[in-house]
Order: C-alpha cells, then structure tokens, then sequence
C-alpha cells in the first residue's frame, strides 16, 4: 500500500547548501504528509479515540466535583477544559518516531538511515512533523470541534493567551519529538523495547500533566518535576491557555520550553551518535 | 481437544525458549512493562491525595478494581500479540496463507504463534493490589469466592478475547491498517471505574454491546458486598460464552471472505 | 460427462481442473496528494478476471512447468489449487477432494511452498520448526525420522539446523522450505516460484533434489517460475498463462519441434576483414546479428532451410573458424506465444 508515496527523496546534488538541506528536509515533511493520508480509516477512528477519553475523565472528574467546588483552584469547567484541550493538542504534538526507530532496527534497516545524505534525528523530525502537520488539519481540529459541542468548554483566557498558547504547543512537539527520538536510540542496543515504550507512553501521560494537573501532585513530586522538561508539554501550555498563567509568566515559560526543546534535541543528537558508533544490524 | 492442547504447550514452549534466549533483554522487557502497569495507578494515586471518595467507592475499593482488571487484561494481552498486527502482517503481508495451508485451526495457530510473555506482570501485579486492597478492606474470602475469582477471571478474559477478535476479524473486509481496534482498546479504561459515574447510554455500552464492565465492574461487586449487581454478577459467565460464540462465528466468516477476496 | 459429480471417483487424473475462474474486485488507487485525498472520500470499483476458465489435468508423477508474466494469473491459480482461494468459476478436484471445502484434511495431503515467503516460523531454529510441523501433520516418529535424514543428506540442512530461519541465507531458507513443505510425505507438491533470487548453484541444488523425489516417491510437482532454465531442468510439460488464458500446454519437446520457427547459427570468423563478405550470406530468410568483431549470430528459417545447406553456404564463401549451431532459446518461443495471444 503506498509504495510509491514511500519513495525516498533524491540524494540532494553538488554539495549540501542550505538551500538544498532544506529541500530534502522538506521532502521529507511532505512524504510524511502524503504517507499519512494513505491510512485512511485510523483518522476516523482516531477522533472516537479521543473523544472517548475525554468522556472518561469527564464523568470521573463529575463524580468528584459532585461534593467540592473547587479543588485546588479549578472549579469543574476549568478543570473539564484543562482536560479536554490537553487531549486536543496530545492529537497534535503525539508522535512516534521511537516506534519507527525501533522497526528499523527490528528490520535491520537502520545501516539505510545511516548512508543518507542527512541528519538523521531531523529526517525523524522532519517526517513527524509533516504528520503533526496532517493531523492539525484531520484530528485535532475535527476533534476540537466535536468536544467544544459536546462538553461545556472554556475559550481561552485572551488573544495573546492564546497566542502563547499555539507558540507553546508548537514547542511541546518538538519536546516529544527529542524524547521519543532519545528514548528510539535504546532500541538499537534491545530486542524488544515494546515494554520501555510502554512506560515512557504511560509516564509522559502521568508528569506531563495530561491527566491530572501538576498542581495536584503532591509537593515534594511537584517540585522534582519542576526539574524535567515533562510539564511542559501539555501542563503549561493548557494553564497558559486557562490564564493561570499571565504576562510576564507567560513569556518566561516559553523561555524554559524553548531551553527544553534544545535540550532534548541535544541529547537526542548525543545519543545517536554514541549508539551509532556500535549498531550491530540485525538479520539480512 | 487433546491434540490442541498438546500443541499450545508445543508453541508455547517454543516461543518461551525464543525469549528466554535473551534473559537480560526479556527481564528488561518485563520490569519496563511493570513499571508501565504501575504508573497506569498514578492518576488514581494522586486524585485520592485531593479527595476523600469516589461517589460512594473508597480509595482502597477503586484499586481493588483497578487492580481486578489487570488480571483477565493480562492474560488476553499474552495471546493479544498477533491480533493487534493480524491486518499488517497476515492480511496485506500475506501470511495468513500459510495458516490456511495447514491442517489446523486458523483461530488456533494466529493466536498462538506469539505470545506476549512479559504481560504476565499484568496478573501478577492485578493480583498484587487485589491482595493489598482486600485486607485494608478487611474482605473475608470463602471458599467459594476463590471459585468465583477464577471462574471470574477467566470469564473476563474470554470476553476481552472476543471482543478484540470480532475486530480483528473486519480486517478480513477491510484492508486499512489501523482500524477500530485502538479507540476500542482505550475504552477498556472505561472498566477501571465503577460504573456507575458514567451516563446510562455508556452503562449500557459497556454492559450489553462492548461488555467490558463484565469483565471487570460487574464481578468486582460481588467481592466488594455490593449486593445490588448480584444479577449481573451471575451472568457474567453467560455473557462472556455468548460473546465468544459470536467472535467464532465471525472469524469464520472473515476466513470465508478473504477466500473469496484473496486480499 | 464432467459435470456427473460420480466423475471424481472414475477420474484417474490427479489434478483435473476445468472451467477454472477466479475474479477479484479491487479499488483503483490514485496517485499523490490529491489522489490520496480523493481515496479518503471516494473509491472506485473494478472486476479483474486473474483466471479466465483454465482447464488442465496432472497424472500421478508429473511434473508441470506453469509459466507467465508477472500478474498472468499464475499465482491464482496455484491458490486455487490449494485451497487458499475459492474460485469464482469451474471445479477443481485434487487428490480427491475439492481444495476448498475440504481444505484441512486437503493439507495433509499436499506441500506448498513459496518462494517469496517462508513457511516456517522466522523467530526459531529450523529443526524446532520441523518438530512443530511433526505435531500439525502428525507425522509418525519413524516416517519423520527417516525423512529428516533424507532431506538433510540431499539438501544438505546439517549445518543449520539450529539456526533460527531469519539468520539463513535465501538459498539456505529455501531448501528447508522445500524439506518442511515434504515432511509429511504429500503425493503432491506445488511450488512457486522455488527459484527466485537464487544464485546459480542454489537453483541447481534446488532442481536436483526435485529430481531426486520425483524419482523416489513420485511425488507429482506443479512449479510456476518465470525462470524458463527451471522447466527445461524439471518438466517435460509446460503450461503457459497470459491474462488469465492457458495459451499452452503441452510436451517441452513437443513445444520447440512445432513451435520453433528458426535455428540459429554462431560462427567465428578468421579475422575481421572477412566482415565485409557478410552481405552474401543474408539472403532469403537468413539475418545475421553481429556479437563482436569477429563473432555472428545467424537465424534462418527451419521451414526454408537447412543447417547443412546454410553452413556449407557459410564456409564456401567465408573463412570461419568455428561453428555451434542452436535450437531457437525457449525464451524466444515463450515470447512469441506470448505475442500471439495463442497457439492453435
């Protein structure tokens, strides 16, 4: 299916200006594009997906707020809204490319990511974001839509809020982006690294805030997480939309977004370069 | 009958000895599925931090489910395998024509060409905060509960079986790669809460359509004295025999339709 | 007569197929971006006839060449034949039963194998899966035995037997693919494409074992390949399919006497002046190709002339070094029935 959507770019000629670097790069964006319309029921699919999350934590959080009004400083519409916006930007900044990592390795494939003429971790990038790309325009605006229908939901806080707000989300991508590429590279040393992909799928769930707000954490993990780049992936982008964060807080959480996005790409590129230096290919 | 069983322990035994063959990679795999498990606690691990109840179910009563679920999960999830890749790798990569080319069932040989070993931490932990959660509850366990809890357990499993195979059954029809299964699959969490929180339209989805409250809420009941689901409690085993009959008659359509198709 | 259901007890044939058909019906697939976002919407239906009413019987013992293009319907009608697909048209019967219906008691009886994809399970060693297929075909512990020892001396499995299938070379996965689909001693074996992505001395350790039980068992092969040197190796009859139709079948030998149309004739010339000479000999149904400077390729007409005529013709008035005088290739024949559409 798609075979021939799934053809590489041509090798970039004489020499690798920038120019040229960005138009391989941007290949790449659009293959992840065009590969991504190929499947076509999983975007279907993918808004009851999300729709049925939310449901959960809806009626959990209704059963709760049943007896208090307030806790820990959201009322029920804020606390619904911080739930649901989470899930609609987790439709855009969600990403595999430790999934893709790791089938290359099973498939013995990865020597091939290796003798392309590009940075490897932006070829991952690259392609991620021309999917985040489709699926702002397939997933997670069809899904902001329907929920902001069914569920009673909060606009955000402001115009520069939000703002602030689509600059953060379009970081959170970035910082997922390096993780999962980070957490990819294991997979070159692993047989099976289905059951270390299922732990950092559930603990980016729990620390980024995606489920519970931070602020209900207990103190000592609120302030061991104020250390790792988690949070902000949806934690601070959603309380920037909620206004509970404001001017100056706003401008200084993009600030420590941004140091964390360069952060984890940095430790991506680290780590593929040591794990690169002893990749043992698998199988023919 | 006995043939079969001989067999499963065959495949099983293979495929154990496949894994086992990398002992430091599989214990990776295990820990890592485990500490996966355990965070999946979090959410209800700090909620409970903030509030005192959960409509009318304690703490101690809302793991004591969550942990229930894990156990028929687990078991499911080790034959699962081959059924979240059955449309990529036997439909469109072609090889369920090997199993057709063999003289046994089909269901039979796609269920047990793999196994997910490492999901067994999924029991062993479900049991774990089960264990945990009746004694803070103070539960008096008879005789026949511990029936009940295997007969429950099994049962539940049965149903996550054949729910999951009824769709992955449609990839006979359909060839698209990611189909229903995934948002399916994330409705299971649906069943780590009582019930009762949700509206009657999810109630009854749950119960009579995708019937994953008898896979966990409803037999939970009958361990946590909660006298009014009795009924539901007794029906569990019905359920979940009729649902599988149903998942078998639909495999064998599917079986039917890919030989006319060939997809 | 064929359509009195009694038949199938009276027939002698191993495989009778007649009236065969099968037909698919798939989805037109538009290509970049905005085809790829019409398929979200809309798709298109089309009927394909893979298989256009084949029919064909195999004695006990044969073994059939089945040839054709990529997509002519070849690898259909194998599926047909064992059971994997159910055929839209006309009956098959195989060793006496209907592949489809009675298609799990129909598997004891025969062996597949394809050559694109393994049979065997890729994750453990070749002689766990042999062990695994022991139970599914419940294959006797003597037979099994003895049959492992044949096939590990003739194939030559010994030195890996203990490594997991996805280690093993092509050639290698291919012979225990061969042993695999044998072990439970089937009358009738269907292979296809055996020999594709094989090395030359692969293919050959691939024919001669075929050969070999053949003669052993008689056991009855029907092989498709697009590999032509395979059925020249193995069969005496070839079956040739285009577009669903059967435009051959037939005796190999039979096949070149009647439908070969030139012989052709490869000379060395003495040296390269003689070149300018050439223009004599191309007369009347005669062409002569050129290899290299001083090597030709004749092809005359077998009907107009002889070999002895054309050569006495070359040597009077050339001065030739050597002469190999060739049957027209079976590629050439294939070819041109191919063209054809037919062969009366």
């Amino acid at each position: 299916m798609g075979a021939s959507e799934l053809a590489l770019p041509a090798r970039p000629r004489g020499g690798a200006s920038l120019a040229n670097q960005a138009r391989v790069y941007a290949e790449f964006i659009r293959v992840g594009f065009v590969n991504t319309l190929a499947y076509r029921l999983r975007y279907y699919t993918g808004i009851v997906t999300y729709f049925i999350y939310v449901s959960i934590y809806y009626f959990i959080w209704k059963a709760i707020y049943e007896h208090s009004a307030k806790i820990e400083g959201f009322d029920f519409k804020q606390l619904l809204t911080y739930v649901a916006v989470g899930w609609i930007i987790r439709s855009f900044y969600y990403n595999n490319i430790d999934q893709q990592i790791a089938i290359q390795v099973m498939e013995g494939k990865l020597a091939m990511d290796l003798i392309k003429p590009v940075n490897t971790q932006f070829m991952y990038v690259a392609q991620a974001l021309g999917e985040s790309v489709f699926r702002l325009a397939l997933l997670t605006l069809p899904t902001a839509v329907i929920l902001a229908l069914v569920f009673p939901l909060r606009l955000p806080a402001g115009a520069l809020n939000f703002a602030g707000f689509m600059l953060s989300v379009f970081m959170s991508f970035f910082i997922v982006a390096g993780i999962n590429f980070c957490v990819g590279t294991f997979a070159i040393r692993l047989k099976s690294i289905l059951g270390l992909l299922r732990a950092k799928y559930f603990l980016l769930e729990l620390f980024s805030g995606l489920l519970i707000p931070i602020s209900f954490f207990p103190e000592v993990f609120q302030k061991a997480l104020a250390f790792m780049p988690f949070q902000y992936i949806s934690y601070v982008p959603v309380l920037i939309y909620l206004g509970k964060l404001q001017g100056l807080g706003i401008v200084k959480a993009l600030g420590i977004q941004l140091f964390w996005v360069f952060a984890m790409l940095a430790l991506g590129d680290a780590l593929w370069r040591w794990s690169s230096r002893r990749i043992t290919i698998q199988g023919g | 009958m006995k043939r079969h069983l001989r067999l499963f322990v065959l495949y099983f035994a293979q495929y154990a000895k496949v894994r086992l063959a990398y002992k430091a990679d599989f214990i990776i795999a295990f820990f890592s599925s485990m500490a996966a498990t355990v965070l999946g606690f979090g959410f209800v691990l700090v909620l409970f931090t903030k509030i005192p109840k959960l409509q009318d179910w304690s703490f101690y009563e809302i793991l004591f489910l969550y942990g229930f679920s894990l156990i028929p999960l687990g078991f499911f999830n080790v034959v699962s395998w081959n059924l979240y890749e059955f449309g990529d790798l036997y439909i469109i990569e072609g090889r369920f024509d090997r199993i057709l080319l063999r003289p046994v069932d089909t269901l039979f040989q796609v269920l047990f060409e793999k196994f997910r070993l490492e999901s067994l931490q999924e029991v062993a932990t479900g049991i774990a905060v089960v264990t945990i959660s009746a004694r803070k509850l103070n539960i008096s366990w008879h005789a026949a509960d511990y029936l009940w809890f295997v007969v429950m357990v099994a049962s539940g499993a049965l149903i996550y079986l054949a729910v999951f195979l009824i769709l992955t059954a449609v990839s006979f029809w359909f060839e698209d790669r990611v189909g229903i299964v995934p948002p399916v699959f994330n409705m299971l969490t649906f069943g780590r809460y009582p019930l009762t929180i949700y509206n009657v339209f999810i109630q009854f989805m749950l119960s009579w359509i995708i019937p994953f409250g008898f896979a966990s809420f409803y037999p939970t009941t009958h361990f946590l004295g909660r006298e009014n689901f009795t009924i539901y409690f007794h029906l569990v085993p019905v359920v979940a025999a009729t649902f599988a009959m149903l998942a078998v008659v639909v495999w064998n359509r599917g079986v039917a339709n890919y030989s006319s198709t060939g997809s | 007569m064929r359509d009195d259901p009694q038949c199938v007890d009276c027939m002698t044939a191993l495989v009778e197929v007649q009236d065969l058909t099968k037909e698919f019906r798939t989805f037109k697939r538009r290509e970049g971006v905005k085809g790829a976002i019409q398929n979200l919407f809309v798709r298109e239906r089309i009927i394909v006839k893979a298989v256009d009413h084949v029919t064909f019987s195999i004695e006990p013992g044969e073994m059939v060449g089945y040839i054709g293009a990529n997509g002519a319907g070849k690898s259909t009608t194998i599926k047909m034949l064992t059971g994997i697909l159910v055929p839209t048209g006309g009956r098959v019967v195989a060793n006496g039963f209907v592949p489809c219906r009675d298609r799990r008691h129909y598997t004891k009886r025969i062996g597949v194998v394809f050559g694109q994809r393994t049979q065997l399970w890729w994750d453990i060693a070749v002689v766990e899966s042999f062990k695994l297929l022991k139970e599914l075909y419940e294959i006797p512990d003597a037979d099994y035995q003895k049959r492992l020892g044949l096939f590990s001396e003739i194939l030559n499995l010994k030195d890996y037997m203990n490594t997991p299938v996805r280690k093993l070379s092509l050639g290698e996965r291919m012979r225990c693919d061969l042993a695999a689909s044998l072990l439970h001693n089937p009358p009738l074996l269907f292979l296809d494409e055996p020999t594709i992505g094989l090395d030359v001395v692969a293919k050959d350790r691939i024919r001669e074992f075929l050969k070999e039980i053949n003669r052993l068992e008689r056991t009855t092969v029907l092989l498709t390949t697009h590999d032509l040197s395979d059925i020249e190796e193995l069969s005496r009859r070839i079956m040739i399919i285009d577009r669903g139709k059967i435009l051959f079948d037939g005796d190999l030998a039979e096949m070149k006497k009647r439908l070969a149309q030139y012989n052709q004739v490869k000379f060395f010339l003495k040296d390269r002046a003689q070149a300018a000479s050439l223009a004599q000999i191309t007369t009347d149904g005669i062409s002569c190709e050129r290899v290299d400077d001083v090597t030709y390729l004749m092809r005359f007409d077998r009907d107009k002339h002889s070999s002895a005529e054309v050569i006495r013709n070359l040597v009077n008035r050339l001065e030739v070094r050597d002469i190999f005088i060739e049957e027209e290739p079976i590629e050439d024949i294939v070819k041109r029935i191919y063209l054809s559409g037919e062969v009366g």
